[in-house]
């Protein structure tokens, strides 16, 4: 965890030095230095890279793909509408949360710092979701270069978990127009093996959900954070659980009905012909829709999906809180063993 | 706890994605890095080179994004990779590896990073198959004026760097405590701290030494810099455990594959 | 206060659509203008035509790419989008995706169709007007369609008018007052089949209430498709006439 009491409002050029877009791309040194002048040149050099390619689905593989589902098989012998299992495991730190659907894993972790807020939102503090995609995930991601996946992840995320409100940004305030709580998830992509947006969605979830602030006491212009064993850290106020949930639409029924399959591996989204992300939370509530393009479907087979997605986030709301409180038994119990032995143990 | 605390904790191919993969754990500072090897795969043409393989190396911070500190580990473990594999078999390829610092008891030091972040890397190439020279392993020492305060050590962490071998006891002033694999709160207490790496053979390949500013006890600055001679003493203990333990470790990972 | 919104319309009515084609007359091979109330868009198509660069190469069909471009003056503050602004890269990918379904791209492979956006007012339905304006610029382009593509918004009105204990109509079209207002959506339909496209919401909406707007939008795509299919015929038929003459 970052914490940093600034030292003096004004200087904020540490945080001032994250934003900075052109340092993401300092690992790839031999790229030129996008100028807003020569476009030409930047398009040139923006395209003629080659990357290596995901290895394309050959026809038969394809074929038996669209045969099976109109039997309503999958390849990993999944039903049409089941998720893979989710697993989802916490490391030593708040905040910190691996999860894992099948080969496809994520990890999220939560940051805080305290900072002056926006001048005109004194009363907010601020959360960011870094979503930055490395070649660890797949080849074809590179560094400094988002790809569409890139931005319509950010941008889900961004509606899902920050436009409907899911942190209560208020609760972050310490002073009002001095300082606040800046919070950051960062997302690690690791092995992608499809469904990355479900994944991302719950994995920056949790890990908000098992997040602890410090406690905070001010005296006039002092703050003084107080460390973890000092006293227990307080977790953040979620007003709800957005959760993402993406249909891919690909091949047909035995009806000629498009065909909406549920956490579509790599295979089956290389295949599809159209999706749809809904972000719903356990009390029904849809936070986001979004369908750009793809195969034309009918509204009645859209609402079907949407009424699925709410019954699935029911499920995977349970299961999230279920870690949660599992992890929080054995932390507890962690931290007995540790009182008992007394506290010149101190290991990590 | 169970496992020896100067044996990391290793993990093999955790991506089943990747051409090689690895995740690695160090015991006392609870430092996890995954890294994941890619290759030998096409190559941007900028970057081709006629007569060798490229050697991209990616360090993606925990927190934030890539600064000056990602790029100074990435180039350090370029360098090191550079003189370990064997580019002239891939010529006009891309070997591509990435790391991924996981957890960090600090995320801004180094010195904490450095070693965890080359060993993975290393393990990572040997599951990928990439053909190397040899191997290499690295080891992180700090040197200290006094045994660490207040952080249990464990057997075997801490020894001696005494001038003149048996009679050690006898000089004591001039004894100076090394620590392996130090966590963050021991580096805070040392004098200066040395990543040094070495490889099957015994030679250097790569040796990162800085000075450490003391801990807040109020210390006088007489520790500024370090003798040659005991620095030598120090590089000579770092070359006994990375070719007599380092090999070893890797060679107990990798005992259960059976590509070996 | 009758049922009636804020600018005097009833829950199911358009705002006033005014549509042209060949608006135009530059190296654009197609062109529109879409005015949806205050809402003005105006779009420019060019291709099929060689791609820009060889990774838009696409070897069985053409590359549909979007730029969009908000106008500094567009909105209530005077704001400038770059290139990589988050909303300008997400108009473009929803444009570009949705059309890349609907052009018959496997006609032209190996080439690129551009669909440029220039939005010169925003009052609420930005996207919809968008892929309106964009579907009669492909028109005029001569670029083969499957069929109209036609969005529409829909709002979720608030509870004022549901004094009987019935849900409220959801508002059709709706203004930038009440889309920073009330819950709303876009809905774009592909000709008169009412099969959707594209859906697109950000807010939060319960999920009973989803379907009675998804219906009045679906209802608001099949008015805007006869506005714009009125005009393409019109000026199909001016242009025939000009020819004969």
């Amino acid at each position: 965890m970052r914490l940093k009491p600034l030292p003096h409002p004004s200087t904020n050029h540490h945080r001032h030095h994250h934003r900075t877009p052109s340092s993401s791309r300092i690992t790839n040194p031999s790229r030129p230095s996008p100028n807003p002048r020569s476009r030409e040149t930047v398009q040139l050099v923006h395209y003629s890279a080659t990357m290596p390619k995901e290895p394309e689905i050959s026809l038969a593989e394809k074929t038996f793909v669209l045969e099976a589902l109109k039997q309503n098989l999958r390849v990993d012998g999944r039903g049409i509408h089941s998720f893979r299992e989710i697993e989802l495991s916490f490391g030593d730190d708040y905040g910190f949360v691996d999860v894992r659907l099948g080969k496809t894993r994520v990890l999220a972790r939560i940051s805080a710092e305290i900072v002056k807020p926006r001048s005109d939102r004194p009363f907010e503090g601020t959360f960011t979701i870094s979503t930055e995609m490395g070649p660890m995930a797949s080849p074809s991601f590179e560094v400094g270069r988002p790809t569409d996946l890139d931005h319509t992840l950010s941008r889900l995320l961004e509606k899902s978990i920050r436009r409907s409100t899911a942190l209560d940004l208020e609760s972050l305030c310490i002073v009002t127009g001095q300082r606040v709580w800046s919070l950051r998830a960062d997302l690690h992509f690791l092995s992608h093996d499809g469904n990355l947006i479900d994944t991302a969605c719950i994995a920056t979830i949790t890990a908000l959900a098992h997040f602890r602030l410090p406690v905070i006491t001010v005296s006039g212009e002092d703050i003084t954070i107080h460390p973890v064993t000092e006293r227990v850290p307080v977790p953040l106020s979620l007003l709800h659980w957005p959760i993402c949930v993406t249909f891919s639409f690909l091949g047909e029924d035995e009806d000629g009905e498009v065909v909406c399959v549920l956490d579509a591996t790599a295979q089956e989204e290389a295949l599809r012909e159209g999706d749809m992300t809904v972000t719903v939370n356990k009390n029904g509530e849809v936070c986001q829709i979004s369908k750009s393009g793809g195969v034309a479907v009918e509204a009645e087979t859209l609402m079907k999906c949407a009424r699925m997605a709410a019954e699935k986030v029911k499920g995977i709301d349970k299961l999230i809180a279920t870690a949660l409180r599992d992890d929080e038994v054995a932390r507890n119990k962690g931290n007995l063993d540790w009182l008992k032995e007394g506290k010149s143990e101190n290991e990590r | 706890m169970t496992s020896s605390p100067l044996v990391p904790e290793i993990s093999l191919n955790p991506l089943p994605q990747s051409d090689g993969s690895c995740q690695y754990t160090c015991p006392t500072s609870r430092t996890t890095i995954l890294t994941s090897v890619n290759g030998p795969l096409e190559v941007r043409p900028k970057d081709e080179l006629p007569n060798h393989a490229t050697i991209e190396v990616i360090v993606k911070p925990g927190i934030g994004v890539a600064g000056v500190r990602e790029t100074r580990l990435s180039s350090l473990i370029h360098s090191t990779l550079k003189s370990l594999i064997l580019t002239n078999h891939h010529p006009r390829t891309l070997i591509q590896v990435v790391a991924q610092i996981v957890q960090a008891e600090d995320h801004t030091s180094l010195p904490l990073l450095l070693t965890p972040l080359l060993n993975c890397t290393i393990l990572s190439l040997l599951i990928a198959g990439i053909p190397m020279r040899t191997v290499g392993w690295s080891v992180h020492l700090a040197v200290l004026q006094h045994p660490p305060k207040t952080v249990k050590t464990a057997e075997g962490q801490v020894f001696r760097l005494g001038r003149g071998g048996e009679d050690e006891m006898e000089t004591e002033e001039s004894e100076q405590i090394v620590v392996r694999n130090p966590n963050g709160e021991i580096l805070g207490q040392a004098e200066s701290s040395h990543t040094v790496t070495f490889s099957k053979e015994g030679e250097v390949l790569l040796i990162e030494s800085m000075e450490c500013s003391q801990g807040s006890g109020g210390q006088s600055a007489d520790g500024q810099g370090w003798d040659i001679s005991d620095f030598l003493r120090l590089a000579e203990e770092g070359k006994r455990i990375c070719c007599e333990e380092g090999v070893e470790i890797i060679r107990e990972a990798l005992a259960d594959r059976k590509v070996f | 206060m009758e049922g009636l919104r804020n600018d005097g319309r009833r829950w199911n009515e358009l705002r006033r659509i005014h549509c042209q084609l060949s608006t135009s007359s530059t190296n654009a091979d197609g062109s529109s203008y879409i005015e949806q109330g205050f809402t003005k868009v105006l779009c420019n198509v060019t291709g099929p035509a060689e791609p820009s660069s060889r990774q838009k190469v696409k070897q069985d069909s053409a590359t549909v790419s979007c730029e969009v471009y908000f106008a500094a003056f567009s909105g209530t503050d005077r704001i400038k989008r770059g290139r990589n602004d988050k909303k300008v890269q997400e108009l473009q990918t929803a444009i570009q995706k949705t059309f890349s379904s609907i052009i018959l791209t496997h006609l032209f492979s190996r080439s690129e169709i551009t669909i440029s956006v220039h939005i010169l007012s925003q009052d609420g339905g930005t996207l919809a007007a968008c892929i309106n304006a964009a579907t009669l610029a492909l028109i005029d382009a001569g670029i083969p369609l499957k069929d109209y593509v036609c969005a529409c918004t829909a709002g979720q009105s608030t509870s004022i008018f549901d004094n009987e204990g019935a849900s409220p109509d959801p508002w059709l079209d709706v203004n930038y007052l009440e889309e920073s207002d009330i819950p709303s959506l876009t809905v774009a339909t592909v000709g008169d089949s009412e099969k959707i496209v594209a859906l697109n919401m950000e807010n939060k909406v319960r999920i009973e209430k989803l379907e009675a707007m998804i219906a009045v939008g679906i209802s608001g795509c099949a008015k805007v498709r006869a506005i714009m299919d009125k005009e393409v015929r019109r000026h199909g038929k001016q242009k025939l006439e000009a020819q004969g003459e």
